[in-house]
């Protein structure tokens, strides 16, 4: 069997002409990136309050883009330039990081993912990295005017034993960029394996589990045409393949 | 034992960046949700449909666009609309591969048409236009609200999955379609109709549960119990699916 892959969407409130809908929606970007590495993509629910549950019919999980996360879950105030709060995404998103974890579930994390990932861990983002960050960088490549599903700038990718060090041919790798917020103290159960040249972290993985890692990019825009972005996804599906042979038989 | 994995088919369309999304209702996943199940949304680009139902214990077609006319071999009425090939293309061969399997099915509004077009049936483009029907059927541009009942319809007496839920005779249900089933195969049985005529449910005889309502049950189950036992039914049959 294919493995199957959970992706969290984005919920939305929609006016039609035939009633107000609140809604589930993801861009078909993710979907077909995992289709691609081999795997089963659906979409997950967000209102849905049982992740273990969920979870127990899962192979494995991506924490997607969207709005920025509830401050109040890194004890701050929110900065005026924070928005799209959704609480009930950010529930459900803590649940999913949490019972993977809990059940080594391979999870991927992508662009608010990554935060989800530091935050659901004890970890703090800076609220806008151009206002609050020293010396940053430009991390919104669409200011710019540059394609979404183009590179934008290089990250440097850190010694040790994980994906992206198996991925990246000579220690780095080009990714795109579009998020305001980042990675400001790294959670301790994280490890930072990727880091842009004004120093904020592109990328992270859980060493306490099979397989867990977040990047602050979009690897399903590039996947189609980049090859180093669609092996994140053959990896995180192969982890997926491994989980599922192990839950069968165990 | 772990509970059955629903997959519920969504709309597709265009995001406000002008990339491809997929969406659906909250209400249909709340109400699998109500009745036991995991539910799972179904990326439509997907291919690999055998591969995709050795994952599911159900599977549930959702509301939305109209399907291509050229696919029942007909010209296309000038009021049909919200076309989606991508969708089309895969809900059919859902539809087929989960009857070749003998999955349990619901099929809501759009999905009910699937169903019937996909068993070889075909629909009526257009009811205002091509029915002696009267009655309106899309309650909002009456001022009903989208949660309400709105009008009645006749359901048959009998052992069949929908009176199971529902009971026999008047059923009170809500509306927001302009096509309706046209001629139905004779692997579908008719089970409830409006009293203009327009069918309102279908069931498969031969497979174990697979039935459809022209009515959305997903946005009058949080407030009626009869039409979450819909769900219920559906939900207990992919139980049972997945324990054969």
């Amino acid at each position: 069997m294919k493995p199957l892959i959970g992706l969290t969407p984005t919920p939305e409130l929609l006016n039609m002409p035939h009633g107000t809908f609140r809604r589930h929606t993801l861009s078909d970007h993710y979907s077909r990136a995992i289709a691609a590495a081999g795997g089963i993509p659906v979409m997950l629910p967000s209102n849905f309050d049982d992740a273990d549950a969920m979870l127990d019919r899962l192979d494995g999980v991506v924490i997607t883009g969207g709005g920025d996360i509830n401050p109040a879950e890194y004890e701050q105030d929110q900065h005026p330039k924070t928005d799209e709060i959704d609480s009930e995404r950010d529930a459900f998103e803590q649940m999913v990081l949490k019972s993977a974890i809990a059940r080594d579930m391979p999870i991927l994390g992508i662009c608010r993912g990554l935060q989800m990932f530091n935050v659901g861990l004890g970890g703090t983002l800076y609220q806008d990295v151009e206002d609050l960050k020293p010396d940053p960088a430009e991390h919104r490549q669409q200011s710019l005017g540059v394609h979404a599903e183009e590179r934008f700038h290089s990250v440097t990718i850190a010694p040790g034993e994980h994906p992206l060090k198996e991925i990246a041919d000579n220690g780095t790798m080009e990714v795109n960029s579009f998020h305001h917020q980042g990675i400001d103290k790294l959670a301790s159960d994280l490890q930072a394996i990727a880091t842009a040249e004004d120093g904020l972290v592109e990328a992270v993985w859980h060493p306490g589990i099979s397989w867990g890692m977040a990047v602050q990019w979009h690897p399903e825009l590039l996947a189609h045409k980049y090859d180093e972005h669609a092996a994140i996804f053959r990896s995180l599906v192969e982890a997926s393949e491994k989980h599922h042979e192990s839950e069968v038989n165990s | 034992m772990n509970a059955p994995i629903i997959g519920v088919t969504p709309s597709g369309g265009d995001n406000d960046l002008g990339v491809r999304a997929y969406a659906i209702a909250a209400d249909y996943t709340m109400a699998v949700q109500r009745a036991g199940g995991i539910p799972v949304i179904l990326p439509l680009h997907i291919t690999e449909i055998d591969a995709l139902l050795d994952t599911l214990d159900g599977v549930l077609f959702s509301g939305g666009g109209d399907i291509d006319p050229g696919i029942f071999n007909q010209e296309t009425h000038e009021t049909t609309g919200g076309i989606d090939a991508e969708r089309d293309t895969f809900e059919i061969a859902l539809m087929r591969a989960a009857f070749a399997r003998d999955m349990p099915i619901l099929a809501i509004c759009r999905g009910i048409q699937v169903m019937n077009v996909e068993r070889g049936g075909d629909l009526v483009q257009d009811i205002p236009s091509q029915t002696d029907s009267t009655k309106k059927h899309n309650q909002r541009a009456e001022g009903a609200g989208e949660h309400d009942i709105f009008q009645q319809a006749v359901l048959d007496d009998g052992e069949n999955p929908v009176a199971k839920a529902l009971g026999s005779g008047e059923i009170q249900i809500n509306s927001f379609h302009h096509q309706a089933l046209g001629t139905v195969p004779d692997s579908l049985k008719v089970v409830a109709r409006g009293d203009d005529g327009i069918i309102e449910a279908v069931y498969a005889p031969d497979a174990t549960f697979a039935l459809g309502t022209q009515w959305h049950p997903e946005r009058l189950a949080a407030q009626h119990a009869e039409q979450q036992a819909l769900f219920d039914g559906f939900v207990t049959a992919a139980k049972d699916y997945a324990n054969r």
